[in-house]
């Protein structure tokens, strides 16, 4: 889409960003593929990147992408080893990534020289095609983010960190991962559409700001807070969720005003930074805080087996930094146990005090350790670590799953089949213990159908959704035994159907798209198709990979 | 879903005779009687039989009925059906169907909660992330009283108290 001429060129090529990236997926498709039997050939051990600026805050995000997706290290090497210090590198059978605007600078030059000449692979993921950085690659990429004249980069960024994403997704051959990158150009188009007011109305007033990001969204955090100080005259530092508590919370207490730290809870992550450390007063829970944070180094988070989901959510990240719906995230209640003292679920901390059943035996006197929303241990508690003490004689077990929810709260999902729908029935089916659902529509129309699976999979994998996928209980049911399904919408799947159903099993990462079928109305080939995907599952009498 | 008759076993005996399959259950004593879910879950190879709600509207509201295909449907007796008693989805939650397998069934406590959580993530292909509590899973947890009533949730490692 193209803004209106009188925005400044920064805000002009912002909203290009969408075109860009499209271009991007047309023109480099066969050059990712190109890459992806390189690296099939090379099997690279490890992956260096060479970047300075919004590149080298791209290349962040392509580092935890690469990490987590292909558990690959990924290290920056400063363009100065090369140029300043002229050391010698070790490259042999590394790939060696370059990511630049211009891809004219001196520095970058030489680096990617000594990398080439040292034996690694080299790409460079440059926007100026003409530029000498192109020309030194074994394979070029370009952004093709177009023309840029703003000195504040925008698009350059954005094309850049979507080509390490295109890039990943060819690499890994992940079909979920490509269905990400072609609903980008969707999402930054959207993102354009936004009303970011409300946020600008609270940073007027600011002149400091903490950019909270983790993971795959450490880039982003660093690209924001670089673009406060360069545009905004704010003085912006980005900081890792895991780390701004240890130290730096303590500036955001004392010199910053509550609605500066809400600026940042766009992201979701900086809730405790309305209250200046010193005054929140939860009994033990302030304490257990101090303690952690004294404690913290020592107990420095590990990384979770979170990394795919939070790989979709850095994906997401490319269209805008907020999570959809953060905002209706549960709070603590009142009933609950006291000193939760963490709504956004981040913080590391030990649930103690209940009998726990594991799914395989029953556990006394133990606690379970999280961070980030995963399990990190369970067993004896360790020291330095905040506690919640949960009541007596309460009993601690894996969240239930519902693999069939029509309706709750008062809603049926078939009625208004969008993510409010599904929202107000995740929240009555928690208050029963159910912690992962599939929404599942009956019978219904094509519309009901398309509607359905769009709310699911944009809410499957979003954290704290509850949502796990889809369930279609029908309408490939069975006519004479129907129960109340709709005999009007009953059918045979077409091939055309299958092929629908089949792109919509790939896009639940880390949920299922389950089809409740009837055997007498849908034939074997169609059966073998969905079945070869592992999502098809048989009648009400579920049966399994058919 | 065809009944099972002498020479026409269909799907359900189907299901339950095929050791790979797994069933799903909606253990509210009505929609199968508790006698045929005794006989599914000694058919069954352990861990092939897992809880549904087939939950409608009404759950978690005081509601006496829902409109489904511009039919009202009526909530009484712990059933929902149409107003000529075909059934229309159930008026159960999962800790309303764990306490039934445990006082119908006869089930220990710790395989009614298997049925609600590690069966259905195993089921679902899921269960490298959820369904239990160990390292590495997502901190989906429930929190029961001694009356395995539900104290509050944490999804994510996010919590939610089951208060009103």
């Amino acid at each position: 889409m193209t803004a209106p001429a009188d925005l400044p060129a920064m805000a002009r090529e912002a909203a290009e960003t969408s075109e860009a990236v499209q271009r991007q997926i047309e023109r480099c498709a066969p050059l990712f593929k190109l890459f992806a039997a390189k690296m099939q050939e090379l099997r690279p051990s490890v992956v260096v990147t060479c970047a300075r600026g919004s590149s080298d805050h791209a290349a962040a995000y392509g580092k935890y992408l690469i990490e987590t997706r292909l558990g690959l290290p990924v290290a920056s090497i400063g363009p100065s080893v090369a140029s300043l210090y002229k050391a010698p590198l070790q490259l042999k059978n590394a790939l060696f990534i370059a990511v630049s605007q211009s891809g004219r600078s001196p520095d970058l030059l030489r680096l990617t020289e000594a990398a080439a000449s040292s034996g690694a692979y080299v790409v460079c993921m440059v926007n100026d095609e003409e530029s000498p950085l192109a020309k030194l690659a074994d394979l070029f990429i370009p952004l093709c983010a177009g023309k840029e004249i703003s000195v504040a980069a925008t698009k350059s960024y954005l094309t850049a960190a979507f080509a390490f994403l295109q890039l990943v997704a060819h690499w890994q051959d992940d079909a979920a991962l490509k269905q990400h990158v072609a609903a980008t150009p969707g999402w930054l188009t959207q993102a354009t559409r936004l009303d970011w007011n409300p946020a600008l109305q609270i940073l007027l007033k600011s002149q400091g700001l903490y950019v909270i990001g983790r993971g795959l969204g450490t880039g982003a955090a660093a690209e924001m807070a670089l673009k406060f100080k360069e545009t905004c005259r704010i003085h912006a530092e980005a900081f890792s969720a895991a780390e701004v508590i240890h130290g730096p919370l303590e500036l955001a207490g004392a010199g910053f005003p509550g609605d500066r730290a809400d600026a940042t809870r766009r992201d979701g992550k900086l809730e405790r930074c309305r209250d200046p450390p010193a005054a929140r007063s939860q009994g033990s829970g302030a304490e257990h805080r101090h303690d952690a944070r004294r404690h913290g180094r020592a107990a420095d988070p590990t990384r979770s087996a979170a990394g795919s989901g939070a790989a979709r959510r850095g994906a997401k990240l490319l269209h805008g930094g907020a999570q959809p719906g953060d905002g209706a995230r549960p709070q603590p209640g009142p009933a609950g146990p006291s000193a939760q003292g963490d709504g956004d679920g981040l913080m590391r901390r030990t649930l103690t005090g209940a009998r726990i059943f594991t799914g395989e035996t029953m556990l006394d006197d133990a606690g379970v350790l999280i961070e980030d929303g995963a399990i990190l241990d369970i067993g004896k508690p360790p020291g330095g670590v905040e506690t919640v003490r949960l009541p007596e004689g309460a009993l601690l077990v894996p969240g239930f799953i519902d693999a069939q929810v029509n309706g709750g709260g008062g809603v049926l999902f078939n009625e208004t089949p969008d993510e409010a729908t599904i929202r107000t029935i995740v929240a009555a089916h928690r208050r029963f213990g159910t912690t992962g659902l599939l929404p599942t529509l009956v019978t219904d129309d094509a519309e009901k159908m398309r509607a359905a699976a769009r709310a699911a999979i944009a809410l499957t994998g979003q954290r704290g959704s509850g949502v796990l996928g889809l369930h279609l209980e029908g309408p490939y049911l069975s006519v004479e035994r129907r129960g109340v399904h709709k005999a009007d919408f009953i059918r045979k799947p077409t091939p055309a159907d299958i092929d629908e159903l089949c792109g919509w099993a790939g896009q639940f990462p880390g949920g299922k798209l389950l089809v409740t079928v009837a055997p007498e109305n849908v034939d074997d080939a169609a059966i073998n198709r969905m079945g070869r995907r592992r999502y098809c599952r048989l009648g009400r009498a579920f049966r399994r990979e058919l | 879903m065809p009944p099972v008759a002498n020479r026409d076993p269909g799907i359900a005996a189907a299901g339950m005779t095929d050791p790979a399959t797994w069933c799903g259950i909606i253990a509210d004593g009505i929609h199968v009687h508790p006698a045929l879910l005794r006989l599914t879950l000694d058919a069954k190879p352990r861990g092939k039989v897992f809880l549904v709600t087939d939950a409608m509207p009404p759950l978690g509201t005081s509601a006496d009925s829902f409109v489904l295909y511009g039919a009202t449907i009526l909530r009484r007796d712990g059933k929902l059906t149409t107003a000529d008693g075909t059934l229309a989805g159930a008026d159960l939650d999962l800790p309303a169907a764990i306490r039934n397998c445990l006082s119908l069934l006869g089930l220990e406590l710790e395989e009614a909660l298997r049925m609600a959580s590690l069966y259905p993530a195993e089921f679902l292909g899921l269960a490298d992330r959820r369904g239990r509590i160990a390292p590495g899973f997502a901190a989906d947890l429930t929190l029961l009283s001694p009356g395995l009533e539900v104290l509050g949730t944490w999804v994510d490692g996010i919590w939610a108290s089951a208060a009103r």
